[in-house]
């Protein structure tokens, strides 16, 4: 039992972890209500059987014992006739007097519609006087009939037989007629002598009959009487008892005591009510089956029903309604938070149901502004540290390019080539000015080409007039702005990559262009160098931007990147090249001019 | 959603209106059905058929039935009781039938089965009975038993003479077939008369013809006219020590038994067999399959014994 109970308890936890809320709600809270609805019915059935039982048992008891009472009288009148004819005829008068049996014929036919005849017998069972007056049947003994013996056995008491034909009397006519004899030891005198014999008094059935035939006891219900052996006197279906058709339980209740108790006879219940007749220990048996008990009650039975079955259904109800209340709210919560866990944080959090939802709704919605606002952060923070980088990378050029062009101007003045040096000092004060800027990353595409144009006049001097260059650009793409220094580090390659490699016969050129084309603007640094394949302009763009060695394109990928920070992804460097032919460095920004320049630099 | 819920509001309203109504109806009483049957015994309706009448109308009362007694005038008259019978089945809801002939009587009967009404062999059956019920006693059983009684009576090598009534009823054909089959034990001589209705004074003939030591009636009728044959008879051959034993039951041979002028009777249930009777064609016409009964109890018994209290709840049955 210990052991079904854990493994119940083992499977509805092992159910209950496969189940949604709402069935773990609906499910426990109907059974709960069905289990306490089924109590409340049976508890409500029990209690009408019990009254319909007790209002029954009651009922049946009053009608016995009515009917004992009736029959009382009517035996008790029996018993009277038996009396007068012993006490009032037999005791004072002599039997060969003409009186007695006068007084015989005078009691019969006062009681001829319950008596069938008067009649004594002397000891050797012969017919001393009867009434009516009939001649004994020759070949009948009375002395072998029961009603005989038993008066003769005991003297002091009456005795009541059970019915039967009584045979003793010659009748006219072939009829015959069934009776209950009552018989009794009695002393007569006869001329002059006493006597002892049995006086009989043969009572019509039909008496018995007509007090017990009226009995109600419903529609099924039936009222039998039997004696002390349990031999059937009256039945209402005794002529089916006798040809064995029909079959009682009398014989069971031989020993029962008086009262009311319930039968199976042939499977069905009988509520049985028995009470013992006073004098002559007959037994009248109740018999009502327990179908017609219950009958007048079986609508309240089918009322308690139908209620049972109507609570049963809205408390379903009721129920679902309740866990969808209570689980709608929380199902769109864990909707929202799936969202999030997919990335989704746009995702709108529903706030509803009861206030620990709403309350749990507001603290997770709060919770993802909190980490939307973090997250806003730590990229903005990354981009100004990837920013801070990157701006420390374009300042390690300047001081290695510085240290070369001192050197140069050193070299030149030591030399006495004042005017190259002066050059090269104005062109790298000038150049400075515009790396400055007043701290601003934007600047005008003019400046930006100027910048270009110092950093090649002082490369041009330093490099001893190997290249040449050119500048091309309209005075309107000039007043667009631009990220400032992105043509220098293009320049720096096409001098170290494209001119360094050159032979001296060659003459190396650059071009440095700005226009407008497909509404973007277009910067580029062509040179007329050794140029690369396809496929290594390609990786140039793609390679780790931590990768800072020197001739790797770090640089480049610089200037691509400081240009997707402050214009978007979309923009930055295409590389277009052929080997032994010279390089092109396209960098594609939007166009801005020069009056929302500011704008655009308090932006980023 | 709402369609569904809908539906369930529906469904349930439903089965409310319909277990309250049921409740009404429950509690309206219902008026009894009444059933018609016609009982179409063999020969007239005399007190010999006073018992099984009995039987059939306690069960009339019981199963709610009215009950019509259908006999015909001539006693032996197959041809008159297959004319009831047709007469019968067209305003009946069952018949109860005791066949005078059990050859004739087949094909109408099975003819009257066969558009729906259905019959109830009792006391008798037919040739050809294809399932039909038969409420009967065992009678070669009884004929056994009577031919037992005959030579218990310390009758060895005696003439019997046995009267047989409607010798086409299977009832009387058993017993007879029992009664010659017990007696070819013995070395009684038995010859056998047959006719469908004895005449007192030609039994009174045949006993005078034939001196005939041990008389044997099978039939209730027969029996009858043989007790009244024989005090004629004996009146005219005071010194004969003929036995009269018989089969049946009536107040005349009760009282002809009580007073020795019958050696020993058989007596079958007939009330027994009445009840049955109704009551199994009350069950064949509410459907249900009706069972046959052929060992409707019998009792042999004589004038000592007939008081005892089982013989005379069967002798003398107990009406109220």
């Amino acid at each position: 039992m210990k052991k079904k109970l854990i493994n119940g308890y083992l499977s509805w936890k092992e159910w209950t972890k496969h189940k949604n809320l709402q069935t773990l709600i609906v499910v426990p809270f109907t059974m709960i209500g069905i289990l306490g609805i089924v109590i409340l019915a049976a508890a409500l059935y029990f209690r009408f059987s019990n009254t319909a039982q007790n209002i029954s048992e009651q009922k049946n008891s009053q009608i016995v014992e009515q009917t004992n009472q009736s029959l009382n009288n009517y035996l008790k009148q029996m018993m009277k006739v038996s009396d007068a004819m012993y006490y009032q005829t037999l005791k004072q008068k002599d039997t060969e007097s003409i009186g007695v049996a006068e007084n015989m014929n005078l009691l019969y036919n006062a009681n001829q519609d319950k008596v069938v005849s008067i009649a004594l017998f002397d000891i050797n069972g012969k017919a001393v006087v009867a009434a009516p007056i009939s001649n004994v049947k020759k070949r009948v003994l009375p002395k072998t009939e029961d009603w005989y013996q038993n008066a003769m056995e005991k003297i002091e008491d009456l005795h009541f037989s059970t019915p039967h034909v009584q045979n003793i009397f010659d009748v006219s006519d072939a009829s015959y007629r069934w009776v209950v004899s009552l018989s009794r030891f009695v002393e007569f005198n006869r001329n002059g002598n006493v006597e002892e014999g049995v006086l009989l008094v043969d009572m019509n059935f039909s008496g018995i009959e007509q007090v017990l035939k009226n009995v109600s006891l419903g529609n099924n219900g039936y009222l039998y009487l039997m004696d002390q052996d349990g031999e059937i006197i009256y039945h209402p279906k005794q002529e089916l008892l006798y040809a064995g058709i029909y079959e009682e339980d009398n014989m069971r209740y031989i020993h029962q005591e008086d009262g009311t108790f319930v039968n199976r006879l042939h499977g069905k219940k009988q509520m049985i009510t028995i009470k013992t007749v006073g004098y002559t220990g007959w037994k009248l048996v109740a018999v009502v089956p327990m179908e017609e008990v219950m009958a007048s009650y079986s609508n309240y039975q089918s009322s308690i029903l139908i209620y049972a079955v109507c609570l049963i259904f809205f408390m379903i109800q009721i129920s679902s309604y309740v866990s969808k209340k209570i689980t709608d709210p929380i199902n769109q919560l864990e909707k929202s938070v799936e969202q999030l866990e997919k990335g989704n944080w746009n995702t709108e959090i529903t706030i509803s149901g009861s206030e620990e939802i709403r309350h749990l709704g507001l603290s997770i919605r709060s919770m993802v502004e909190q980490l939307r606002r973090l997250m806003n952060d730590i990229v903005k923070e990354q981009e100004l540290k990837r920013k801070s980088e990157l701006e420390a990378l374009q300042m390690q050029i300047n001081p290695h390019f510085l240290y070369n062009t001192l050197d140069s101007i050193v070299w030149m003045i030591e030399n006495e080539k004042y005017q190259g040096a002066v050059t090269m000092v104005t062109s790298l004060a000038r150049l400075f000015r515009i790396a400055l800027s007043k701290g601003k990353n934007i600047i005008s595409v003019k400046d930006e080409l100027a910048h270009a144009e110092y950093y090649m006049a002082i490369q041009n001097i330093r490099y001893k007039n190997k290249f040449t260059y050119s500048i091309e650009a309209d005075d309107e793409v000039k007043k667009c702005v631009t990220v400032k220094l992105i043509l220098q580090p293009m320049i720096e390659n096409a001098i170290n990559h494209g001119m360094a490699y050159m032979d001296s016969d060659d003459e190396g050129h650059i071009w440095v262009r700005a226009r407008i084309q497909n509404n973007e603007l277009w910067m580029e640094v062509e040179d007329n160098g050794c140029g690369m394949t396809e496929e290594k302009a390609n990786d140039i763009l793609k390679a780790n931007i931590s990768v800072k060695s020197r001739g790797s394109g770090v640089g480049m990928r610089n200037v691509n990147e400081r240009i997707k920070i402050h214009f978007g992804r979309q923009y930055g460097i295409r590389i277009i090249s052929e080997p032994d032919e010279g390089t092109l460095i396209r960098m594609i920004m939007p166009v801005i001019m020069g009056k929302k320049a500011n704008q655009k630099e308090d932006e980023l | 959603m709402i369609k569904k819920r809908v539906v369930i509001l529906l469904v349930f309203g439903l089965f409310l209106f319909y277990s309250l109504w049921e409740i009404v109806s429950v509690s309206e009483n219902k008026p009894e059905e009444r059933y018609n049957i016609s009982v179409i015994i063999r020969g007239k309706m005399d007190d010999n058929w006073e018992n099984l009448k009995r039987g059939a109308e306690r069960a009339a009362e019981e199963w709610s039935v009215n009950l019509r007694f259908v006999s015909a005038i001539d006693e032996d008259d197959a041809q008159e009781q297959i004319e009831l019978l047709k007469q019968e089945a067209e305003g009946t809801d069952a018949i109860l039938l005791s066949p005078v002939n059990h050859e004739l009587l087949s094909e109408p009967t099975l003819k009257v089965v066969k558009e729906g009404v259905p019959v109830v062999l009792i006391e008798s059956g037919i040739t050809q009975n294809n399932n039909l019920p038969v409420i009967q006693s065992d009678n070669e059983g009884i004929g056994e038993s009577l031919a037992r009684t005959v030579v218990n009576y310390g009758n060895q090598k005696k003439n019997i003479m046995i009267l047989n009534g409607s010798s086409l009823s299977t009832s009387i054909e058993g017993r007879n077939k029992g009664f010659l089959k017990y007696m070819k034990k013995t070395e009684n001589k038995c010859s056998v008369k047959k006719k469908g209705l004895f005449s007192v004074q030609e039994i009174v003939s045949c006993l005078s013809e034939e001196e005939q030591e041990v008389v044997v009636a099978l039939d209730t009728q027969v029996l009858n006219t043989l007790i009244k044959a024989a005090r004629v008879y004996k009146k005219e051959n005071p010194d004969s020590e003929m036995q009269i034993y018989g089969v049946g039951c009536n107040g005349e041979i009760l009282k002809a038994l009580e007073n020795r002028e019958l050696v020993s009777l058989v007596v079958e249930d007939d009330f027994s067999i009445g009840y049955l009777g109704v009551q199994e064609a009350v069950q064949a016409i509410r459907g249900n399959k009706p069972e046959s009964n052929d060992n409707i109890r019998f009792i042999v018994t004589n004038s000592e014994y007939m008081y005892e209290e089982e013989n005379q709840k069967l002798l003398f049955p107990f009406v109220k």
